[in-house]
């Protein structure tokens, strides 16, 4: 069920996984399938390949996995699908993706097509033009707000924010629209607004000081600079370089709006190089998110990161997952501030990076809740109150596995690993208020 | 170290262009920073500020006492099972989603499986805001549950039954006082009688009627001085609530009082057998009612008898009813060596008065074999005269009997057997499910076409209360029936029974 890509589908699976609804049903080693009847005169043909979870259905609902195939899963789960024999609408489905698998291999094995490297480099550079422009009026508006004083930002709404962010997204700098963005809602964010502001506005200065001298800057810092403006090197060309190879844990994963976008952040933790990583997926609308990383699994393989110092990285390759049994961590929040510190150095316009931390107590005063590792020391929790309650119930007093994000001040929870089972952190508001 | 910097940014460098100055590393490192305008300047300085900062973060030193949870006595429930809950959790609260939550905990505490602690925060605030299912939920939070209660305020209501009960009915509001002397009516009767008392004279009526109700709870014969005391109070209410627990007590002096007013009002005829030579006819057993005196006994008043009547009937017959209502009718088997359904035959004239007085006095009583005889009698005979509150004080096997009765009639329309069903609270077995299946498939025969407002409702009635595992019976036997205009109340009535049924089999399948 944590497959459904929200709760209106989890319920409308739920209510599928009546055998009434299905006009067949069967199942083999490889796959289940169904023939529902929805709203149309023709049933639905629904199929699961279930080595990779892979979901397919002739409804014409976008969201992805659909009502159907949970529901059909539910059934399946239940034991009341029958071994049969497949249908032929099935095999061919499977066969199709057996076909599409061998060529993605075959592409893969085949050598590289020798990029355009003279055109691309071209786009590329008119791209870095326009951002360049686009990040100069930025500069004049942030030393525009600090001459008059930032005293009155709250007061202007989010508005004022967003006309900058909309040029930033003309001049092609998507990740400068978003800190933008992050700045307005730091603004009303209440009592306490002006440090983290003040921080945030001088991050962003910083940024187009950079991306004016990024002729003079090392290659490396100046690709940097790129990336976090919004200006990433080609997937390709990242997965051209060499990996680093490692256990990788899939640590947690967020989804967050932006317009209409949906964008899917998933942190990982290289259990050997010690290094967060965070691989970046899009999705439009309701249209279907990547699900080839779970949280709380593990692979073998290779990871390649858009920079030496960045965190944002790309699967290269990777073994079939495994189910995760604990969270080999940091053994103390001071080895992770260290980490963070670290990252920090090489990349001053990072946010957070998200670190596993062994055997930690969650513990409150008020409402304010902090972890303490064996080491007897302590930090700050930025989690509603419900959030720490649930870290509450989950540790019973005991030290527990825990994934932070960190952000150089206080410490996010995501996930946590009791008794080898997999827990994320990430609740409805309004509990234990 | 930002503070400086963040008062210069919140007037403007525009008005205040002082210089902040730094020391140490951090100094020097400003120091180096190309010379620029103000602003350039403070935001370069704010800039490599908050990075030294974030930089150099450490963790602060923090003596933690320990306080851990000792383990678990129950398995936790299956992962499915918790996420049932937890989509029962979330949904917006109506009768519904409070029946299927209580039927989730009714089925963990029968299988011996308890909440898994993922769930504890969302179970616990659920029984903050749900007060009359805590004694549900409460078995099956287990010992990490009862551990994290402790520690919040917000989970601390189940501790007053530890507090202390004398407190709480010194200073509580209605509600608390309310609680607090049904619990310990329970464990210290002699106590909470005495409680109650300490304070009668200051309490409101309405606080008095509770109070009196709450002796119900292991009402016993020390009981009755203060109940009869309180036969004299000003309120009509308190001295009724008074008179109908006092008739649940057959060895006390109201009970004889009303006794030996009631016996010479019915007098029991037997039958006389008819001759051979027929000179007489035969004739069957009969009750004569011989109706109360004109003139109203002020003494009655006391005893909790009101004297105009409140609905449209004659003085006397109103009488009659309201003494013989206070009359245990075990009074009558006895004293005719009857059986309740020979008694409830013999009525004659001003029967109806005497049935009515009799279902009353049988439900003060809660005298089962009555109850179950009278209301046999109203179904079979009318189901209007059919008492519904009494439903529920009739065990299950009888209100089971009753319900498919009822069912079965043909005489019943789908409107009273909604009603009838909503009154009562049990769980339907399989025969009732089947008899009140029949008379749904009837009702389909006659008018598939017309969506029908009452079908609607006893389908979703009926979808909290069938066996949940009749579901796949009934998809099998309702597969070609003709639904049509009312195919969504049926799609509704599966999609409640499928999650039930799975509740179910989670729990079952998953025993240990």
């Amino acid at each position: 069920m944590q497959l459904a890509p929200d709760p209106a589908s989890a319920k409308a699976g739920q209510g599928l996984s009546s055998i009434r609804k299905w006009v067949s049903v069967g199942c083999d080693a490889g796959a289940v399938w169904g023939e529902c009847q929805g709203s149309g005169a023709k049933p639905y043909q629904v199929q699961v390949e279930l080595a990779e979870s892979a979901f397919k259905c002739s409804c014409p609902s976008r969201k992805f996995p659909c009502k159907h195939s949970l529901g059909l899963m539910l059934l399946w789960t239940a034991n009341e699908v029958k071994v049969s024999t497949r249908p032929a609408w099935v095999d061919e489905w499977l066969a199709s993706r057996a076909d599409r698998a061998k060529k993605k291999q075959e592409k893969a094995e085949e050598p590289p097509k020798p990029l355009d490297a003279e055109a691309q480099g071209k786009r590329r550079a008119k791209r870095v033009d326009r951002v360049r422009e686009g990040i100069a009026s930025l500069r004049i508006w942030a030393e525009d707000l600090i001459r008059t004083g930032i005293a009155s930002a709250p007061s202007q709404g989010y508005g004022h924010f967003d006309e900058p962010a909309r040029r930033m997204i003309d001049a092609q700098a998507p990740g400068a629209a978003r800190m933008i963005r992050q700045l307005g809602s730091i603004a009303m964010s209440g009592a306490g607004w002006q440090e983290p502001f003040l921080r945030q506005l001088a991050v962003l200065h910083l940024l187009t000081s950079a991306v004016d001298q990024i002729e003079n800057l090392p290659k490396q810092i100046g690709e940097d600079v790129l990336t976090v403006i919004g200006v990433p090197q080609g997937q390709d060309e990242v997965l051209g370089r060499a990996g680093v190879a490692d256990r990788w844990h899939v640590l947690a994963q967020e989804v967050e709006l932006e317009d209409r976008l949906r964008v899917q952040r998933t942190w990982l933790f290289g259990s050997t190089t010690r290094r967060p990583a965070m691989v970046l997926t899009f999705a439009h609308g309701t249209g279907p998110l990547d699900a080839s990383l779970q949280p709380g699994t593990g692979f073998d393989g290779e990871v390649c990161f858009f920079g030496d110092n960045q965190i944002r990285a790309a699967v290269k390759n990777k073994s079939t997952a495994v189910l995760l049994e604990g969270l080999p961590g940091l053994e103390s929040l001071d080895a992770a501030c260290a980490v963070f510190g670290r990252l920090l150095t090489g990349l001053p316009w990072l946010e957070e990076a998200v670190v596993p931390l062994r055997a930690v107590v969650p513990t409150h005063i008020g409402e304010q809740w902090y972890l303490t590792d064996a080491r007897q020391e302590a930090m700050t929790l930025n989690c509603s109150n419900s959030g720490g309650w649930l870290l509450m119930a989950l540790s019973g007093g005991t030290p527990i596995d825990v994934a932070v994000a960190m952000d150089g001040s206080r410490l996010r929870p995501l996930a946590a690993m009791v008794g080898g089972r997999y827990a994320t952190l990430t609740v409805r508001a309004d509990v234990g208020g | 170290m930002l503070e400086e910097l963040v008062k210069q940014a919140l007037v403007g460098t525009g008005r205040a262009p002082e210089k902040v100055t730094f020391t140490g590393q951090l100094g020097q490192a400003i120091g180096s920073l190309p010379a620029g305008s103000p602003e350039t300047m403070l935001l370069q300085t704010a800039a490599l500020c908050s990075a030294y900062q974030r930089c150099g973060q450490k963790p602060t030193t923090a003596a933690l006492e320990a306080n851990l949870a000792s383990a678990d006595h129950l398995a936790e429930s299956s992962p499915r099972a918790g996420q049932i809950v937890d989509q029962l959790l979330a949904a917006p609260d109506s009768q519904i989603s409070q029946h299927l939550i209580v039927e989730w905990f009714q089925h963990a505490s029968a299988s011996n499986q308890r909440v898994p602690h993922w769930l504890l925060p969302r179970v616990l605030d659920y029984a903050a805001g749900h007060k009359r299912w805590r004694s549900v939920i409460i078995p099956t939070i287990d010992v990490r549950g009862e551990w994290l209660m402790k520690l919040n305020s917000r989970w601390q209501f189940a501790m007053t039954a530890d507090a202390d009960v004398d407190q709480i009915w010194q200073t509580g509001n209605q509600d608390q006082r309310r609680t607090a002397i049904r619990q310990l009516r329970e464990t210290d009767s002699t106590r909470a009688r005495s409680l109650i008392e300490s304070t009668w004279d200051q309490d409101a009526a309405e606080e008095r009627v509770d109070f009196i109700e709450s002796l119900a709870i292991g009402l016993g014969p020390t009981d009755e001085p203060i109940l009869e005391k309180v036969l004299d109070d000003k309120s009509k209410r308190v001295r009724l609530a008074a008179a109908e627990l006092l008739t649940a007590l057959p060895q006390s002096a109201f009970v004889r009082r009303m006794t030996e007013r009631a016996i010479p009002l019915l007098n029991f005829v037997p039958p006389v057998a008819g001759q051979i030579l027929k000179l007489k006819r035969a004739k069957p057993a009969t009750i004569d009612v011989t109706l109360p005196p004109e003139q109203f006994d002020k003494a009655l008043v006391k005893d909790g008898i009101v004297e105009k009547p409140t609905e449209n009937m004659g003085i006397r017959q109103w009488w009659l009813l309201q003494i013989i209502s206070f009359v245990p009718p075990l009074t009558w088997t006895m004293r005719w060596n009857l059986t309740p359904e020979q008694c409830i035959e013999a009525l004659g004239e001003f029967g109806d008065v005497v049935f009515r007085g009799w279902q009353l006095a049988a439900k003060r009583c809660s005298d089962q074999a009555w109850l179950r005889t009278l209301t046999l009698a109203a179904v079979k005979e009318n189901i209007e005269k059919l008492d519904l509150s009494v439903l529920n004080i009739l065990h299950r096997t009888d209100q089971l009997e009753v319900l498919t009765l009822i069912a079965e009639s043909p005489r019943t329309e789908l409107d009273a057997l909604v009603r009838i069903l909503d009154a009562s609270k049990c769980e339907l077995d399989r025969r009732a499910t089947l008899a009140v299946i029949d008379k749904i498939e009837y009702q389909l025969s006659l008018k598939a076409a017309a969506y029908q407002y009452h079908l609607a409702q006893l389908l979703q009635n009926l979808a909290l209360r069938v066996p949940p595992q009749m579901h796949d019976e009934l998809t099998t036997r309702w597969a070609d029936q003709k639904w049509e205009a009312n195919r969504k109340a049926l799609d509704q009535f599966f999609e409640l029974l499928v999650l039930r049924r799975d509740m179910k089999r989670e729990f079952s399948t998953h025993e240990r």
